[in-house]
């Protein structure tokens, strides 16, 4: 069975703006042990969607609709006390920011042992141990030392590795990483990517890792999911998804990253902005931006269609159509060819558009 | 619904231009003064229209929001019949309770609702033991702890802005200096030195007032120093400079009305604070005189009755004094949360 | 460290040659010195005594040579020293103040917190239009009807006076005594009612604050309980300001204390000095100005410590705020 099951996820966050869909029409699933790269833009809903699935989405945000079944149980109708129980123990969550999100007068040790306590009957003195264990875990040495210390005076790399081994300390089932390495030096980044992916491994634990870098994933994770303004535009297999990338907008985040082109050539990039999430247009909420537009792209917002087994995209014209095959327009999918110059038409068109 | 209505209805008004309002407010200090000594009725009506008037423009724009709350209705509606009740107390109350002659010492101590002994008033609220209506004083007493509270406020607030303005303006030593008798005055609390100022003066109306200026400026100051700062700083100041604009244009003109706003909530609860402190003072015997008592003297000569069961002498003015402070309290809250732009989500 | 120390010894020099010149410019220094009936033949042995026909830069240093020494001259009404008279008195106000701070922070705090953590509902609401009046009233006001209430309605407590005492540390304090405590209760509210409403309003802020941060976030995504988190999590940080705030509150409440003293008759400090206005005894109230600055120079000091000792990124870095 699946760890976890999302179906059809809505938050709506209800501004004095309007009603922004934060995530709308959001389905994935995990299987055990199974790492999922969420990849996405700022605002897209990525993060959002983490917070969705263990119900921490503040005012005036919402879910409003979807089912989210953790081995086959409906989160989205637990009650309060439930939810409590679930969270820590059999979901973790790893944030982005570790300065901010441990609270900065309270010893580490207190923090720790009271994710343990909060959940199981379990003396002072052997929670302390668990704590020592697990932050040893983690890569921290004199962890017993280190337990009486505050937050601020850890590292930026070790605040975070603290937070992991928080969110390891219970054995849960799954761990929803929500940018942990962004506001990291980028050695530590890629030290704590391969420990974590360790660490799961060795555990056995299922991982949503949130991110807006792919290059990040690309290592780690077992299947990736692209989301754009609110929905998940395209899901598969790691390898696959990076070699046969199906939507536009997947397209354009790998011909983005740097490096691809010759040296001398200009950085290739997605045209347009992010959408204004309070006031999407109908239709493809990407059709502003992509170089494949075409009829239909405008009126109808795509649905969701399995291109062959395990892989989805939500596009009316997508770049690949089945294992082997080529692009409809032709051209290898790497290059940046969604930034260079595209037929007028479209940027026409895209330049009238309010 | 009402306050869209008359809030549209108001609008031309509340477009006059900025020198009027201190024309205003010039105008209503000295009527003040004049309105002690029970001036004319239109005189007097002429201050309570300004003084609402200019309510309202410092509300310019922000009317939708203040009245958001049904409790804000309630309060200002409630702080505008106290007004009106302070400012016409002598049109208002049946009996002056300073004439001598009025008085008659049968009528001494009477429970409310009881009819004087020529049967020409009923003493609504009960009488004290010179036979003093107490509904009057009430009224009276409103006026005398209104009028003390709001002449000091305003007093204090203007040597206050000008300190703190001078001071952020000034800075180096002056700055220090200045800043320096701030804060030494404001570590001790208020009632502390108001009491040794009024040990020292004796008693008396005007010592008083002079009393709770002395006690309230620096915490003006203060407030007007750090705002004045951080406006220093901004761009249209050096903008100011930079066009050759005299230093006191620019603090008059420029400076000063962006330091206004946060004066506004200060001051409005400075006022009920003043109220308070004037009635401890009057009630430890050393405010105002008797010749005319606050509501905090009328609350210390019943005091002695209440144990006894005479209880309206003391509570009644009591009652007032709450009403009077918990509508001031109410409506500096609700500008507080009107005029704070952090709290703008 | 020593920056604050030297800040506090000027404070205290700015008082006393404000207290000098103050008595000086008010009226004629042997007033000061004299009952107001004395004889002329007293009233010149006294100006000789005290060296009143000297330059006034002798009698200023007269004045802060014996104020060094205690001694602030002598109470008319007791015929006692003023300095022994006011220490006399001072732990019955020191006791009501602090009692009284107490109570505003167990009244005070927790309501702030709860008010801070249903801001929107009509919970926190009605919390707030309370401390509107707790805050409103007068505090002679509230006295009034707390004895109105408890003592001639209910006969739970007394109205005036102090009861037994126990000597604690030398001092006799009524609070430890079986019979002392009753008598403190009435009072020590009273002071306690304004305080209190502060404290929940500061309360209610921080907790709003604390509350939309990340680390409240997380603490729920660990599955801590909602009580744990508003009490352990939200308090411990906004605890910071609130102690800060309250330390210096202490003085301020040894100063309300004069009207509440008036009220219940206790019989404190305060109430010596209000007694003393009323007779003129003017060497008490001297020497109470004196006593007060000194008591709150150092609570300042004090509370000063007591910051850099809670907020532990102050005390660890070595960096003081």
């Amino acid at each position: 069975m699946n760890v976890l099951e999302v179906s059809q996820l809505q938050t709506h966050f209800f501004t004095r703006q309007g009603v922004v869909k934060a995530v709308d029409g959001v389905d994935f699933s995990l299987a055990e042990g199974q790492v999922l790269g969420l990849v996405g833009e700022s605002g897209s809903g990525k993060s959002v969607t983490g917070f969705s699935i263990l119900g921490l989405v503040d005012p005036p945000g919402r879910v409003v609709g979807g089912q989210i079944r953790f081995r086959g149980q409906d989160l989205a109708g637990c009650t309060p006390a439930q939810m409590r129980a679930i969270r820590g123990d059999r979901i973790a969550m790893v944030f982005q920011d570790p300065l901010m999100t441990l609270n900065p007068v309270l010893r580490i040790d207190t923090q720790m042992i009271e994710a343990i306590q909060s959940h199981h009957r379990v003396s002072r003195r052997a929670a302390l141990d668990r704590a020592c264990d697990v932050l040893t875990r983690v890569g921290i040495s004199s962890a017993r030392e280190r337990l009486n210390a505050y937050p601020h005076q850890f590292s930026g790399g070790m605040r975070q590795r603290v937070a992991i081994a928080i969110a390891l300390i219970n054995e849960p089932d799954l761990i929803i990483a929500d940018e942990p390495t962004t506001a990291l030096d980028v050695t530590i980044q890629s030290q704590i990517l391969s420990e974590v992916q360790a660490l799961t491994r060795d555990s056995g634990t299922a991982l949503i890792w949130i991110t807006h870098d792919l290059a990040v994933v690309a290592g780690m994770a077992d299947r990736i999911a692209v989301m754009y303004a609110g929905r998940i535009v395209e899901t598969g297999p790691t390898d696959e998804v990076l070699a046969r990338p199906s939507h536009p907008y997947t397209v354009g985040l790998l011909g983005s990253i740097p490096g691809q082109g010759r040296r001398g050539a200009t950085l290739a990039q997605i045209p347009g902005m992010a959408p204004n999430m309070a006031r999407l247009p109908a239709g493809c909420a990407f059709a502003p931006r992509c170089g494949r537009v075409g009829q239909g792209c405008e009126t109808a917002a795509p649905e969701a269609r399995a291109l062959w087994a395990g892989r989805t995209v939500r596009c009316h014209h997508p770049v690949a159509s089945g294992p082997g095959h080529g692009s409809v327009d032709g051209g290898a999918p790497m290059q940046p060819s969604v930034g260079t110059p595209v037929p007028p038409a479209p940027v026409a068109q895209e330049g009238g558009r309010p | 619904m009402i306050a869209r209505r008359s809030v549209a209805a108001l609008a031309p008004v509340l477009e006059l231009p900025a020198w009027s309002v201190w024309g205003v407010v010039a105008l209503s200090v000295l009527a003040l003064f004049s309105a002690v000594d029970a001036a004319s009725l239109p005189a007097r009506m002429a201050l309570l229209a300004c003084g609402v008037w200019l309510f309202f423009r410092a509300l310019h724009g922000h009317l939708e929001q203040y009245f958001d709350r049904p409790a804000a209705y309630l309060s200002t509606a409630m702080l505008l019949v106290f007004l009106v009740l302070a400012v016409f107390a002598p049109e208002f109350s049946p009996q002056n309770p300073y004439d001598l002659a009025q008085l008659s010492i049968m009528d001494g101590r009477l429970p409310p609702g009881s009819a004087s002994s020529d049967g020409a008033l009923v003493f609504r609220l009960g009488t004290d033991e010179q036979g003093r209506d107490i509904y009057s004083g009430i009224l009276y007493g409103l006026r005398v702890s209104l009028t003390v509270s709001l002449v000091a406020t305003f007093v204090a607030m203007a040597i206050g802005v000008f300190v703190g303005m001078y001071a952020a303006w000034a800075g180096g030593r002056v700055e220090t200096v200045l800043m320096r008798l701030v804060d030494l005055q404001l570590s001790f609390p208020s009632i502390l030195v108001a009491l040794m100022l009024m040990a020292a003066f004796g008693r008396g109306l005007d010592k008083v007032v002079i009393a709770l200026i002395i006690v309230q400026w620096a915490y003006y100051a203060r407030t007007v120093r750090g705002t004045a700062l951080a406006e220093t700083s901004k761009d249209y100041i050096a903008a100011a400079r930079c066009l050759g604009f005299s230093d006191a244009r620019i603090l008059l003109r420029h400076l000063l009305p962006n330091c206004i706003p946060p004066l506004l909530v200060i001051s409005t609860i400075q006022v009920a604070n003043t109220i308070v402190l004037e009635s401890s003072l009057s009630f430890l015997g050393v405010g105002v005189p008797i010749t005319s008592p606050s509501l905090g003297l009328l609350i210390a000569n019943g005091y002695g009755y209440m144990l006894s069961g005479q209880y309206w002498m003391s509570m009644f003015p009591g009652v007032a004094l709450l009403a009077i402070v918990v509508a001031i309290n109410l409506v500096g809250d609700r500008l507080r949360d009107t005029l704070n732009p952090r709290l703008k989500r | 460290m020593l920056k604050r120390m030297a800040q506090s010894l000027f404070v205290i020099a700015a008082m006393v040659v404000i207290v000098f010149f103050g008595v000086y410019m008010v009226g004629n220094p042997v007033d000061i010195l004299i009952s107001p009936d004395a004889t002329q033949q007293e009233i010149e042995a006294t100006k000789a005594r005290f060296g009143l026909d000297q330059p006034l830069y002798v009698q200023f240093l007269q004045f802060v040579g014996n104020a060094l020494r205690g001694d602030l001259g002598r109470s008319f009404v007791h015929g006692e020293d003023a300095v022994s008279l006011i220490l006399h008195y001072m732990p019955a106000t020191l006791e009501l103040a602090t009692l009284g701070l107490i109570f505003s922070v167990l009244l005070g705090l927790p309501l702030g917190v709860y008010a801070g953590y249903r801001a929107d509902r009509w919970q926190g609401r009605a919390i707030m239009t309370g401390t509107i009046f707790g805050f409103s009233l007068p505090n002679f006001w509230v006295g009034m009807l707390l004895i109105l209430i408890f003592s001639v309605q209910l006969q739970w407590l007394p109205s005036t006076g102090r009861g037994e005492t126990v000597e604690v540390l030398g001092l006799h304090l009524s609070v430890f005594a079986p019979g002392g405590l009753q008598y403190l209760l009435l009072p020590a509210l009273t002071l306690a009612l304004y305080k209190a409403s502060l404290v929940a309003r500061l309360a209610r802020a921080g907790t709003q604050e604390a509350l939309l941060q990340d680390y409240v976030k997380f603490a729920r995504a660990k599955g801590v309980s909602e009580t744990r988190i508003l009490f352990v999590h939200v308090l411990k940080n906004i605890m910071i300001p609130v102690v800060s705030v309250l330390g210096l509150e202490l003085g301020s409440m040894i100063a309300f204390a004069v009207v509440t003293e008036t009220v219940f008759s206790w019989p404190g400090m305060g109430k010596l000095l209000i007694d003393s206005i009323t007779k003129l005894d003017r060497p008490v109230i001297v020497a109470y100005l004196m006593m007060t600055v000194l008591i709150f120079v150092t609570i300042n000091l004090v509370v000063d410590l007591l910051y850099t000792w809670l907020d532990p990124r102050v005390r660890l870095s070595g960096v003081s705020t």
